[in-house]
């Protein structure tokens, strides 16, 4: 039998990792028998059964080439400026602050209108050619920092900008920010008029939220929770559509704690993000205030193996309806989660760098703005991410996530060193365990339900 | 205490009408009709409670009862379950079939932060006529392309600009498929440069000309041009010469490869010819399409439609029992695109668009109204019927010859 693992004796079950089958395997003992003489000749013929199964499937890990990243370039449709690196706030987790190694003495840089004007300048010509509004209906243009309300003047010249390019009027645009809230009553005239999504970071009440202070020391709570409901109150259909809040876990949080302050106060969720792990510096800081992956699940489904069970190993779980259609042996794809750069976005950095993401670490340039315009070179980046994933490959191929893998190696400073593990690795060792533990959640929920 | 337990294995489907029960395997296509009784009635409910995990514990006395027995039989003899003894803690739990969608339509939102990215990958085959122009006025012209991917005379012609801007779009959809059908292709002014242009497309492409239309020299212009195109020849019996046809076969016989035969027979007498060319040309690609024109049911009947043996050899796994749950296996994914620059997902359907609309606004339109992407059984005429899950998707044929159904005798499957 093709890909079988084995569970051992106590638990009558084997699992088909190919083919996503659990299967129950009797023990001598419990055969009454039927057809067959004997146990042995039962499973025999189960055995055969499940070898002629016609749907297995496998993965093959390919590499990166210049072509995908091309196409993916071509297709981006999401800019996000660094406008600026300055902020008023000083957070004892962020990512530019003590904890990590990004922080530079002089993060007090702005960009300059013209490293934004080549980067526009860049994309118009390819939303014009390839991507008219025939094809693809928002372009989406992000503003971060730093603290991007303290540059103003460069959002509204960027926005004027594109409202003026004939080339693009047919597009629609839309503008989002993120935001520590602070100033948010001095601008907020313009951001609604502009119809922009604003994602303010909070991270629940005042205890939760006490990691985030200002540069004297002071926790912010009362200024940012002053402005929200002002908001609120004066443009009531704006702060119900346009806001939305992000929240980091950690340990003075917990993620109900989270969601029942958003939706008493505000009729709202958060999404709720792990502490950044790119470039940490001081990591026993660090992990005093992080909390695990683990725990920032959602806690709604009733056991965490079954659910897991169900998404990754039954067979039953589909992401689109498209995902049905493909009926394909083998899957081809790179390994790990990392996306094809440029894929979902593009971030541009103050310092005129071209990032692949916001949440990656900002020395993982992958261009420059020069005065020549936008430099990117195809080859280095390929060569860049493929140096990386082929060496997560060897542990890819042992791992029974790769198929739904979400992991980044870019977000992980670790993935940089010569030799690493991943952190999400998944041994058949956790792949055991996920179904004993949901065999044995089931027989106990079927025990508790029958009352035997 | 050990216990009598009875289980299902995961793979195995339960369906059931008022008086059947159709048990199917998924993995070795097993179907097998049960009559509803009183022994089993409370057994098969009890094993569908989800808590129940496809097991139930079997009352003692239930042994020796003559229905439990043969129930029993079925079950073990189609490797759909079977009976064991164990203690309650060790019992059974399988996990049925369930389809479990993440991102299910009714989350699709138009709104900008919502919007599905990706929804245009989707798309997975494209039909683009890129002329109605034709000088051979075929009988039937206007119905072949309501039941085939075929020519059809309109006053329209694509202008070379907006073919450019589709070639460009479509150079950026994950397509499997491209295919590309006239009026008359082959004699389009600027073929050739047309053909350039699509030759940047790096997708199969299958042009579709007919028999009528065949110039040797374009042909092997497009063939020579791109490595990844192939060309598909309908022919029409009506008319034809034997010989005649088997001088064309054999002329571009040194395509073999790249060149399909696509016999569309409407009568016995048609089949007949066509089997007999088939006979003296081995080795052509070849494939052979039913049409319907109104005056041949019976043929269609005969050529088409499922009867029991058909049935009988189904064999879908449980991804395809799943698709065709939610979406027509048959459509999904595909989209028309007519020289007027009208967009259908299906030409039976009404219009979903048109080529200066905005394609993803498009395509939502289309999986969220649930045409024929999302056009399934069970939301038809066959929702009694306890095959609807794995009979073939409805397909425009029963569109076109209105009838609904595709089996023989649907009443005698509704429990067989
Ligand atoms: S979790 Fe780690 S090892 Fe597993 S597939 Fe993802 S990147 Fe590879
Ligand atoms: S060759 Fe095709 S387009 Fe021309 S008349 Fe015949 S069916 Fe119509
Ligand atoms: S009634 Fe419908 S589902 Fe049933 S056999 Fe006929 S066509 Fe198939």
């Amino acid at each position: 039998m093709s890909s079988i693992i084995e569970l051992g004796e106590d638990i009558s079950y084997k699992y088909s990792f190919k083919g996503k089958r659990l299967i129950y395997w009797p023990q001598e003992e419990n055969y009454i028998g039927n057809m067959e003489a004997s146990v042995e000749r039962y499973k025999s013929e189960l055995t055969k059964l499940y070898q002629s199964a016609n749907d297995d499937e496998d993965i093959h890990f390919i590499a990166m080439d210049s072509q995908m990243i091309q196409k993916a370039i071509d297709l981006t449709n999401q800019v996000i400026f660094e406008v600026t690196e300055k902020c008023n706030l000083s957070c004892t987790y962020c990512a530019l602050g003590s904890t990590y190694k990004n922080v530079s003495v002089e993060r007090c840089r702005n960009m300059d209108w013209q490293t934004a004007k080549s980067i526009l300048d860049f994309y118009v010509q390819k939303w014009k050619n390839d991507r008219p509004k025939k094809f693809k209906k928002f372009c989406y243009i992000g503003f971060h920092g730093g603290e991007p309300l303290l540059n103003m003047k460069l959002i509204k010249r960027i926005i004027s900008y594109i409202e003026k390019k004939e080339e693009i009027k047919e597009l629609n645009f839309l503008y989002s920010m993120t935001t520590n809230g602070t100033l948010l009553h001095k601008h907020i005239e313009y951001l609604v008029e502009k119809n922009f999504i604003l994602h303010v970071s909070m991270d629940g009440d005042r205890e939760m939220n006490s990691y985030r202070v200002d540069k004297n020391g002071k926790e912010i709570y009362d200024d940012l929770y002053h402005n929200l409901k002002i908001i609120q109150s004066k443009y009531p259909q704006f702060f119900k559509e346009n806001v939305e809040f992000l929240s980091v876990a950690t340990n003075k949080n917990t993620n109900p704690g989270i969601t029942s302050f958003f939706n008493k106060e505000f009729d709202k969720n958060s999404e709720i993000h792990l502490l950044s792990s790119t470039m940490v510096a001081d990591y026993e800081e660090w992990e005093s205030m992080r909390r695990k992956k683990d725990d920032t699940k959602s806690e709604k489904n009733d056991n965490k193996y079954l659910s897991d069970f169900l998404r990754l190993f039954s067979g039953n779980f589909y992401n689109h309806y498209r995902s049905l259609l493909d009926n394909p042996k083998t899957v081809n794809t790179l390994p790990t989660g990392t996306c094809i750069p440029f894929t979902h976005r593009v971030f541009i950095t103050a310092r005129k760098d071209i990032i692949a993401c916001e949440r990656i670490g900002f020395e993982r340039k992958l261009g420059r703005v020069s005065d020549n315009g936008v430099e990117l070179d195809l080859i280095s980046i390929r060569d860049f991410y493929n140096n990386t994933l082929a060496k997560f490959k060897l542990h890819c191929e042992r791992c029974f996530k790769k198929e739904a893998c979400t992991v980044c190696f870019l977000t992980n400073e670790k993935y940089f060193d010569e030799s690493f593990t991943c952190e999400d690795f998944y041994p058949v060792s956790h792949l055991k365990r996920c179904i004993k533990e949901t065999v044995n959640f089931l027989r106990e929920r079927a025990g508790k339900a029958n009352n035997y | 205490m050990k216990n009598k337990w009875i289980y299902i294995e995961p793979t195995v489907f339960i369906w059931q009408d008022s008086t059947h029960y159709l048990f199917y395997n998924a993995i070795n296509s097993k179907k097998v009709f049960i009559p509803h009784n009183n022994t089993i009635n409370p057994i098969v409910q009890s094993l569908c409670i989800e808590k129940n995990s496809y097991c139930t514990k079997l009352d003692d006395d239930i042994s020796n009862n003559k229905e439990f027995e043969e129930f029993i039989d079925i079950l073990s003899s189609n490797r759909l379950g079977n009976i064991i003894t164990c203690y309650d803690s060790k019992r059974p739990v399988n996990i049925p079939p369930k389809l479990i969608l993440d991102k299910p339509v009714e989350n699709i939102k138009t709104n900008g932060e919502y919007f599905d990215p990706k929804i245009l990958d989707d798309i997975n085959e494209l039909i683009i006529q890129l002329s109605g122009n034709c000088n051979i006025n075929c009988k039937n012209c206007s119905e072949f392309k309501l039941q085939l991917i075929h020519c059809s005379q309109s006053e329209h012609t694509m202008s070379n600009e907006k073919i450019e801007q589709l070639i460009k779009q479509v150079k950026h959809l994950n397509l499997k498929k491209l295919n590309i059908i006239g009026g008359d292709l082959l004699s389009m002014k600027k073929f050739e440069s047309i053909i350039d242009l699509l030759s940047s497309v790096c997708v199969k492409k299958i042009f579709n000309v007919h028999y009528h239309q065949l110039k040797l020299d374009k042909i092997q212009y497009l063939l020579n041009k791109d490595e990844t195109s192939l060309v598909r020849i309908c022919v029409h019996f009506d008319g034809i010469e034997q010989n005649q046809l088997l001088r064309q076969i054999e002329k571009v016989g040194k395509y073999n490869a790249r060149v399909l035969w696509s016999f569309i027979v409407s009568s016995e007498n048609e089949l007949e010819f066509c089997y007999s060319i088939l006979n003296k040309c081995k080795s052509i690609q070849h494939e052979i399409k039913p049409f319907y024109n109104k005056n041949n049911e019976e043929f269609i009947r005969e050529f088409v439609f499922v009867n029991q043996e058909d049935i009988d050899a189904i064999n879908l796994n449980k991804r395809e029992i799943f698709a065709n749950q939610v979406l027509n296996r048959n459509y999904f994914g595909k989209i028309t695109i007519l020289a007027n620059g009208k967009i259908f997902d299906n030409i039976n359907f009404k219009v979903a668009g048109n080529i200066d609309d905005c394609l993803e606004d498009v395509i939502h339109k289309i999986i969220t109204e649930g045409r024929s992407w999302r056009w399934i059984r069970s939301n038809d005429i066959c929702d009694n019927c306890l095959y609807k899950l794995i009979c073939p998707p409805p397909s425009n044929l029963e569109l076109v010859m209105k009838s609904k159904v595709i089996c023989q005798t649907p009443k005698s499957y509704k429990s067989a």
